[in-house]
């Protein structure tokens, strides 16, 4: 059962956006657990980044039961990341 | 397109009427203009008014994104000003973006601000926005971890302008920092940047507004007073080209007549009048005096006061015999009570100026101008006002409040006095347990006028100016005066019996030598009849005399002839 949605927002196809892609694969790895993942390009769909709010790209929205989660850049600190999610640093 | 930005038409009105004037038409349109300034000058008023006008102008919609307020935040401010903006909202034309970082945000590497164009693309649909305000964009750029990164969003934020050809307006607040590098990167890309200041003087705020830069346009450099009202903002032009201004030798009754008697028939049309003085001193009664005297020459005025209501000031002067309701009914008279604002020097003169525009007035009293302090903020206000009116050919009268009875507090209002044409000082003057109001021709230009203090005299049927006397340097008034007035009839009475006495007495002596000359002339004629018989007499005596020669002189002849002829000569002898 998904537990876990994350959402990426990214600016078409430039440099940030692909780290954030990569290191957000990583993340979902060690996570371990079943997560729905959506790369939303908001060069394409800006309706939608306007009703989540978007103000920075690439921002990854993160919502659980308990909580939504934002988290703005390309991922590239994966503790900080998985801390902000909640994972325990143990796990990682 | 965009790259026809140095066209005239290539400017976007903001709405702001001063604005669009000091740049020609407003900001650049298709480009990226920044507002800088401190907290409270007035930059998201600036912004939020713009993008209305231009949601309003081009039918279109138009987006705000707020990095400091919330969308209930940025509504109620938009609607708290006399815009019209609710339906606006309602119609969805009217965006407003929530920008804000929450602040459980987590930063986690390189990011740009393309999501956020994205998103303001987004909320307009499919039609590219009419006007877009980010505001407090500094709370974004702080964001980005280098200088580097800044300037290449703003270049981004540039880029993408340029591609929707709507126009972007940035507001920044002014840092105290010094290497606020994204202040100056912002400055350095807008093509237009509007520079405000918000500064406070004696507890009133007073804001103003300077165009820093404004690429391949001409714009006027100085500083502008920015005043706030309902209406939002507005910039105050100052009008600083040299104009005739209209001259009338025309005098207007000051509605006192020996008032008028001492400015040489009163106060001349266009004119500016001061009146100065303590509490009570009838400033009011006699600003509110000339106000009727012009109503009834079928004049329009208006009256601003700032300590009273209108209402208050009716009931008041009507106890001296000013009747202004009627004036008012008539339509004739506008009178403004501001007693309760408060703003700022320029938000007064502002108001003032909308009444004026709004009346259309001849003539103006301010009651009193000393609601404007010594500050420079003031002192540019007033001049503006009496610029204004002098322009209007409006005759001017300004009552000024002199908190101390002396005569150097006649100074504290000195650029007031040195701005305005006539200046009469009324004050109180305690002599004798009496305490009389005194009013002094200080100056008046263009007027031989009357250099004598007069006491004024207030009574149910009106005002009017008794001459003061002034025994040994001390001014007389009140009792004293009608005692020396007394003292004075007195005098006069004695002087006229000593007169009538030394008319009499001189007509006597008068009398005297007309007789003696008679008696004289009398003697005078005897003498001379004397002396016409004694010259008559003489001529006759020598007459006789002669007439004596001639005879014997015959004789003479006759015996020397018969001598000669007896020898030789009977003819002649006998001839004879």
């Amino acid at each position: 059962m998904v537990r876990r949605i994350l959402e990426l927002y990214v600016a078409g196809d430039n440099i940030h956006s692909r780290r954030a892609k990569d290191n957000l694969d990583d993340i979902v790895g060690l996570l371990g657990e079943m997560v729905s993942v959506e790369v939303i390009d908001v060069i394409k769909a800006p309706a939608a980044a306007f009703a989540r709010r978007i103000f920075a790209t690439p921002a990854l929205i993160a919502i659980s039961d308990e909580q939504t989660t934002l988290i703005i850049g390309d991922l590239s600190d994966r503790a900080a990341v998985l801390h902000k999610l909640g994972v325990s640093p143990g796990k990682v | 397109m965009a790259e026809t930005a140095t066209a005239p038409n290539a400017k976007i009105s903001t709405g702001i009427a001063g604005f669009d004037a000091m740049t020609g038409g407003g900001l650049p349109r298709g480009r990226v203009s920044a507002i800088i300034g401190t907290a409270g000058a007035g930059k998201t008023v600036f912004a939020m008014q713009t993008l209305i006008h231009r949601v309003k102008e081009t039918g279109g919609t138009g987006v705000f994104v707020s990095f400091e307020q919330s969308v209930p935040g940025v509504l109620a401010d938009m609607t708290s000003f006399a815009w019209d903006a609710g339906p606006l909202i309602d119609a969805g034309r009217i965006v407003v973006f929530d920008g804000r970082p929450r602040a459980d945000i987590l930063l986690s590497g390189a990011f740009d601000i393309a999501g956020l164009l994205a998103a303001v693309e987004g909320a307009c649909g499919d039609a590219p926005p009419a006007c877009v305000v980010f505001d407090g964009i500094d709370t974004l750029l702080t964001m980005l971890p280098t200088p580097g990164a800044q300037r290449g969003e703003l270049l981004r934020l540039q880029d993408h302008v340029h591609r929707l050809g709507g126009s972007v307006l940035l507001t920044v607040k002014a840092s105290s920092l010094a290497d606020s590098s994204f202040e100056s990167l912002a400055l350095y890309m807008a093509d237009c940047v509007v520079e405000l200041e918000r500064a406070f003087e004696d507890g009133l705020s007073s804001r103003r507004l300077r165009i820093q830069k404004y690429r391949s346009s001409s714009h006027a450099e100085s500083r502008f007073p920015l005043v706030m009202t309902s209406r939002g903002v507005e910039v105050e032009l100052v009008d600083t080209a040299e104009q005739e201004l209209p001259i009338s030798g025309e005098r207007l009754s000051t509605g006192i007549e020996r008032l008028d008697a001492m400015l040489t028939g009163g106060y001349f049309r266009g004119s500016s009048t001061l009146l100065s003085g303590a509490p009570g001193t009838a400033k009011t009664t006699l600003g509110t005096r000339f106000l009727e005297a012009v109503c009834r020459r079928g004049e329009r005025a208006l009256g601003i006061f700032f300590d009273e209501a209108p209402e208050e000031v009716l009931r008041n002067i009507a106890s001296v015999g000013t009747d202004l309701a009627v004036h008012r009914a008539a339509g004739m008279l506008r009178m403004h009570g501001m007693a309760d604002r408060t703003g700022g020097p320029d938000e007064f003169v502002h108001e003032i100026i909308g009444q004026i525009i709004a009346h259309r007035p001849q003539h103006l009293l301010v009651d009193p101008i000393s609601v404007f302090t010594a500050s420079t903020v003031s002192q540019s206000a007033v001049r503006r006002l009496v610029q204004f009116c002098k322009r209007q050919g409006i005759t001017i009268v300004l009552t000024s409040l002199v908190e101390r009875n002396a005569v150097d507090s006649e100074n504290s209002r000195s650029y007031v006095s040195t701005l305005c044409d006539n200046w009469i000082h009324l004050s109180y003057v305690v002599h004798g347990g009496e305490r009389n109001r005194a009013l002094t021709i200080v100056k008046s230009r263009g007027t031989a006028h009357s250099n004598q203090v007069g006491e004024l005299l207030l009574s149910d049927d009106g005002i009017t100016i008794a001459d003061v006397y002034t025994e040994e340097g001390v001014v007389l008034m009140g009792s004293l005066r009608w005692q020396k007035e007394r003292a004075g009839a007195i005098a006069v009475h004695e002087a006229e019996a000593a007169a009538a006495q030394h008319y009499r007495d001189v007509e006597r002596a008068a009398d005297d030598i007309a007789r003696r000359i008679a008696n004289l002339n009398a003697e005078l004629a005897e003498k001379q009849q004397e002396l016409t018989r004694f010259r008559d007499r003489a001529t006759e005596m020598e007459e006789r005399q002669t007439e004596g020669r001639s005879g014997i002189a015959r004789l003479r002849r006759a015996r020397d002839a018969d001598l000669s002829s007896a020898p030789n000569d009977g003819g002649e002898g006998r001839g004879s």
